[in-house]
């Protein structure tokens, strides 16, 4: 689909419910291996561990199924933070600062690998499951619910957009530029989506009360896919 | 799990309510990281977003909540710079908001007192830089002013917020979406 | 206020000595509701169901059908309530009050909690708390119910819209209530939906469980209905059916009457659309001219939205050649010259009086300023809303809200105007007036295309007719 202006907005609803599972991991698992690889990226300090644990963050990788390509989302925030980290060390320490700052930068991106891993093995429906176990029953539905109807609120802010646009409301980018166009943005779309979303999440509950909802414990359906 | 007393005062709706704000305050992280990419940008739509979300629900911990399932909703999705430590970018400045409208329910309805909230609330940006920056093993002055660089965008969108929020605020209670008795 | 009876064993004697042959299984006793005190949105309504029958609550749009049917459901907890409503579909001990009292409101998308059918069945038994050893067989019960014979992983995304609201039925009924309550069925589902439904609806009567339908347009249901209500401006219910409640067919307009000229507004030759990798159908070739209306209907799902975004450039064509105004479209040239009719209009309503609501489409449309007062006062007195000028759209009936949109449109005098299913939910009496409206301004030169879910009798008016079938694009022969 081809992307015109502010409406790409609306294209990363697929995102939301896509499932990549290459791997046949519990989520749970998954996630909690994210986070001891994210967090060895505090703990170590010296080059041969730094390099130790990249070989590790590509060898998971590799096994997860996970397309070289996405370490393409990694290239601008580092590239952004060396820079950052070498001229603030560089400032401080001159030459000596320049092994520091690549350090504490590659630190960084040991941070941002697992989670890029997680996002792709494991759909967000899933992972919404897996941290419904440790949370209250109605924060449990609410986090499932509010993944699954999102996509919904989205189309029609979408539509509501592209009518607002038609109507003439200043919406392209270029508008978008211009301060003065703000206010009848605020107007004519932001506020109409707040109400649409709050009509949205009104119907919701209605229906889900309408089949017997309440706060309180719940069952599980074990056939769950 | 049994439902924490607290999270039955809110009502389903609201909190559906309050799930769609995360939301989003997520897809707008996503789009705009394609097209602005400024340092700290992401505080405008977090701000409006837990501002509006706060305002719009009788919930005193609705921002809170908010920004725990938009942290959540971003680690799912894989975003943010901070791994797992993004739940933090969304809380920590959710908690800020509640904790002033607690002490200051109208302060979100003058733009002078909303200034003051969302720019205590951005701050909280170069608090969580200056944190990460120390379990780096960063040098202590190199740490102090990457957080500050970092700090410094933050502040900017948030006072950009800080300015949309009351006139948002004032169309929606116009529109009959927040009533006296939310506020 | 709503009385919740606590004590199953007294609930059962009243059935029983209130009729041996068929039992009361809700009553409404003086019940009024209304979130202002000086607007009643139900007045001192009295009904009663018994097993087994099957009742209609007829009415207008926004005459109160919906408020009532979640008052029997005990859902409604805002506003006021007096009177009663006895319910004795209580059928255990520790049931919520009105656990046995089945609802299925408007809207199947927003109902549909689960991915799958199995799962999507077992949410109301996950609420209650039901052993999950226990769920496979009511769920495989309740689906055989309806007829809806699919494995228990099919996705529910993968269903028809018929296929959806039958599931929406199934998972009420695996809750097993006594009655079953559906709002608004009709205006959700094609030809072929309605019937299945009906073949469900004529089951669960022989099998003892009464049935409401909130419905403006009872027709494929009128063998089964034993008593039709009507509800009245001011919240009154009374026994029948008013016959201008039944859907009427708009007359044909003579040809002759729509004063078309030789411009061509829209043009498509050999036109396929769809998004993604994904082609929705294909071999689209038609031309609109000034003052032309075209329709064109298909199943949900089969790419209408997706021809209105074509047109309006979101999207580009797949394949073929698309024309609006002259030129390929896009979002930037068709501003104020083409505008779009949202499914629920009232949601793109933005400003907190209709006067302004008007007066703001007006401006951005870049009309001069000096003609705003007489066009806004022109087009409120054409939609017979000129006494609403002062209000808040945002509190006014859904027909009202509708009429609101429809004029906000019509003032920015579009040349092309771009409709999503802008009759569902109306009652007859709005589908005249929007009918009338969209032929005035046809005869001054604006085009129009529309689509739908349904041909039913809308057809009439329309010049051209093409329906999506089958992943083509075909005319409809008149």
């Amino acid at each position: 689909m081809k992307r015109k202006n502010v409406d790409a907005l609306f294209m990363v609803a697929p995102i939301l419910e896509t499932p990549r599972t290459r791997i046949n991991i519990p989520a749970g698992v998954h996630l909690f291996i994210t986070i001891v690889l994210s967090s060895s990226a505090f703990l170590v300090r010296d080059v041969q561990w730094i390099s130790t644990m990249i070989a590790v963050n590509l060898g998971w990788m590799a096994v997860c199924g996970v397309p070289w390509r996405q370490l393409k989302r990694l290239v601008r925030p580092f590239a952004m933070q060396t820079v950052m980290l070498l001229a603030l060390y560089g400032f401080k320490q001159g030459q000596q600062g320049v092994l520091p700052a690549v350090q504490v930068s590659l630190q960084l991106m040991l941070t941002l690998m697992p989670p890029i891993v997680l996002s792709w093995c494991v759909p967000a429906s899933q992972m919404a499951r897996t941290f419904s176990r440790w949370m209250p029953d109605q924060a449990a539905f609410v986090l499932s619910a509010s993944l699954h109807f999102f996509p919904m609120v989205l189309s029609e802010w979408r539509i509501l957009y592209q009518a607002q646009q038609l109507r003439g409301v200043p919406l392209s980018w270029k508008q978008l530029w211009r301060p003065w166009h703000w206010r009848l943005v605020l107007r004519c779309l932001v506020v109409p989506a707040v109400v649409i979303a709050m009509s949205l999440a009104h119907e919701i509950a209605l229906a889900a009360r309408a089949r017997n909802f309440r706060s309180g414990k719940r069952s599980c359906w074990m056939e769950e896919i | 799990m049994k439902s924490t007393p607290f999270l039955d005062r809110l009502p389903l709706r609201d909190a559906l309510f309050l799930g769609f704000c995360a939301g989003a305050i997520i897809v707008c992280k996503i789009l705009f990281r394609w097209h602005l990419g400024i340092s700290g940008h992401a505080m405008f739509f977090t701000l409006i977003g837990l501002m509006v979300a706060r305002s719009c629900v009788s919930f005193r911990w609705g921002a809170t909540l908010t920004g725990v399932l938009a942290g959540l909703m971003a680690m799912t999705l894989g975003l943010g710079k901070g791994g797992p430590l993004i739940l933090t970018k969304f809380v920590v400045p959710a908690l800020v908001i509640d904790g002033a409208l607690l002490l200051f329910p109208m302060a979100l309805w003058s733009v002078a007192t909303c200034i003051v909230v969302a720019l205590l609330a951005g701050s909280t940006k170069f608090f969580l830089s200056w944190v990460q920056g120390i379990f780096l093993g960063m040098d202590s002055t190199v740490v102090v002013q990457r957080a500050a660089i970092d700090g410094v965008g933050s502040l900017i969108f948030s006072l950009l917020a800080a300015l949309c929020v009351p006139s948002l605020l004032r169309q929606l209670k116009a529109r009959g979406v927040i009533r006296d008795s939310t506020r | 206020m709503a009385s919740r009876n606590r004590d199953g064993t007294s609930m059962a004697e009243w059935n029983i000595t209130s009729n041996p042959d068929r039992a009361v299984v809700l009553k409404l006793e003086d019940f009024s509701f209304s979130y202002q005190a000086a607007q009643p949105i139900l007045s001192r309504i009295n009904l009663t169901i018994r097993a087994g029958e099957c009742h209609c609550l007829c009415g207008a749009t926004g005459q109160g059908k919906s408020t009532l049917a979640l008052a029997m459901k005990g859902l409604l907890d805002e506003g006021t309530q007096e009177g009663c409503v006895h319910n004795s579909a209580r059928r255990h001990e520790g049931d919520l009050p009105f656990a046995a009292v089945g609802l299925v409101l408007q809207n199947p998308e927003t109902q549909l909690f689960a991915r799958n059918v199995g799962a999507e069945v077992a949410f109301g038994l996950e609420n209650e708390g039901i052993d999950p050893a226990h769920m496979r067989s009511r769920v495989e019960s309740a689906l055989a119910q309806v007829n809806l014979n699919l494995p228990l992983c099919t996705p529910v995304n993968q269903l028809s819209m018929g296929q959806k609201y039958r599931l929406l039925v199934a998972s009420v009924l695996v809750l097993q209530p006594q009655v079953l309550i559906l709002d608004e069925p009709v205006a959700q589902l094609d030809e072929e939906g309605q019937q299945q439904l009906v073949r469900v609806v004529r089951r669960l009567l022989q099998q003892g469980i009464a049935v409401v339908l909130c419905e403006h347009d009872p027709h494929p249901f009128a063998d089964l209905i034993d008593h039709y209500w009507t509800l009245y401006q001011g919240g009154r219910l009374a026994s029948g059916r008013l016959f201008g409640e039944a859907s009427v067919a708009p007359e044909r307009e003579e040809a002759s009457n729509a004063p078309t000229s030789d411009e061509v507004v829209v043009a498509a030759e050999n036109l396929s659309v769809g998004y993604g990798e994904k082609t929705l159908w294909t071999g689209g070739a038609f031309t609109l001219r000034c003052g032309e209306k075209m329709l064109v209907c298909g199943d949900n799902g089969c790419g209408k939205s997706t021809l209105m975004q074509t047109l309006c450039g979101f999207l580009s064509p797949r394949h073929g050649e698309l024309r609006v105004l002259g030129h390929c479209p896009s979002p930037q040239l068709l501003q104020g010259s083409a505008l779009l009719l949202m499914q629920n209009p009232h949601k793109q309503l933005t400003e907190t009086s209709v006067w302004e609501e008007l007066s703001m489409s007006h401006r951005l449309a870049g009309h001069s300023r000096c003609d705003c007062r007489q066009a806004c006062e022109q087009v409120l007195e054409q939609c017979g809303i000129s006494h609403l000028k002062d209000a808040s759209p945002h509190q006014l009936s859904y027909g009202q809200r509708h009429l609101v949109a429809l004029a906000s449109v019509l003032v920015a005098r579009p040349r092309v105007l771009l409709m999503d299913d802008p009759f569902a939910g109306l009652d007859s009496v709005c589908r005249q007036r929007v009918h009338r409206l969209i032929d005035q301004y046809c005869q001054q030169g604006m085009a129009v295309i529309c689509v739908s879910h349904e041909s039913g009798d809308h057809d009439m008016i329309f010049d051209q007719v093409f329906a999506i079938y089958g992943g083509r694009f075909e005319a409809q022969e008149r």
